[in-house]
């Protein structure tokens, strides 16, 4: 994907744009169908619910379980990026951006979703949903911009495991903030 | 002298190390940046994925 003609040049800012607005597009949509649960839901399930699959992802990155959550086990399609320089950067962004129609390698990005679907309202839905999209982006443009794109996955893949759990861990801990606050 | 900035602030490590600080920091903070920490971090977990 890196290295693909989405990353070049100006494509660059469209393809950061698609990823904001992707992750936008989902946390909005997100709370839309959160605001048909949380209504009907005491508020005791709704924080049960968000500590299972806190629970269930934190066991998932430290290795004691290898249960995948729906996702596409494939990239976003390439045809997507055949489509055109800037108007195929939009559109990759935006599909990687919401993390609908791409590979997954983590279950992290679903306490995300169930907090924004079980306690959040649309200001803080939206911002989810800009960090979600800036999050995609920083590793795009960090691997970019260190000038060694061999040395930067380096590094991610010597590191991965210790990576995600700290990632995961300071979700967890900002999830129980924003739910029990 | 260039480089070593670079990875010094692009960095995966660094990156992380940088989201888990701002994590504690942001646990007296306000409604933002908590809620931002965590679209950030899920977002930068999917890196496999590139």
């Amino acid at each position: 994907m890196l290295s693909s003609p989405v990353w070049r040049d100006c494509s660059r800012i469209y393809f950061t744009a698609g990823l904001v607005a992707g992750g936008l597009a989902i946390s909005a949509l997100a709370v839309v169908l959160g605001s048909l649960v949380r209504p009907v839901m005491p508020p005791a399930l709704g924080a049960g619910l968000i500590a299972a699959v806190a629970v269930f992802v934190l066991a998932g990155e430290c290795g004691l379980h290898r249960v995948r959550l729906p996702h596409r086990r494939a990239q976003v399609p390439s045809t997507v990026i055949a489509a055109g320089g800037q108007a195929g950067a939009l559109r990759f962004g935006f599909e990687m951006g919401s993390g609908v129609r791409t590979h997954m390698p983590s279950n992290l990005p679903y306490l995300p979703l169930m907090v924004v679907l079980l306690v959040s309202t649309w200001p803080t839905a939206l911002v989810a949903g800009l960090g979600f999209g800036l999050g995609r982006a920083a590793m795009a443009l960090g691997r970019h911009y260190s000038g060694d794109g061999g040395w930067w996955d380096g590094q991610w893949q010597r590191h991965e495991r210790l990576l995600r759990i700290t990632l995961t861990m300071a979700a967890v801990l900002l999830t129980a903030v924003i739910t029990f606050r | 002298m260039t480089q070593l900035l670079r990875r010094a602030a692009t960095g995966p490590v660094q990156v992380s190390a940088a989201l888990a600080a701002l994590t504690v920091a942001a646990l007296g903070a306000g409604w933002v940046l908590p809620w931002l920490l965590l679209g950030l971090t899920a977002g930068y977990a999917l890196s496999g994925s590139a």
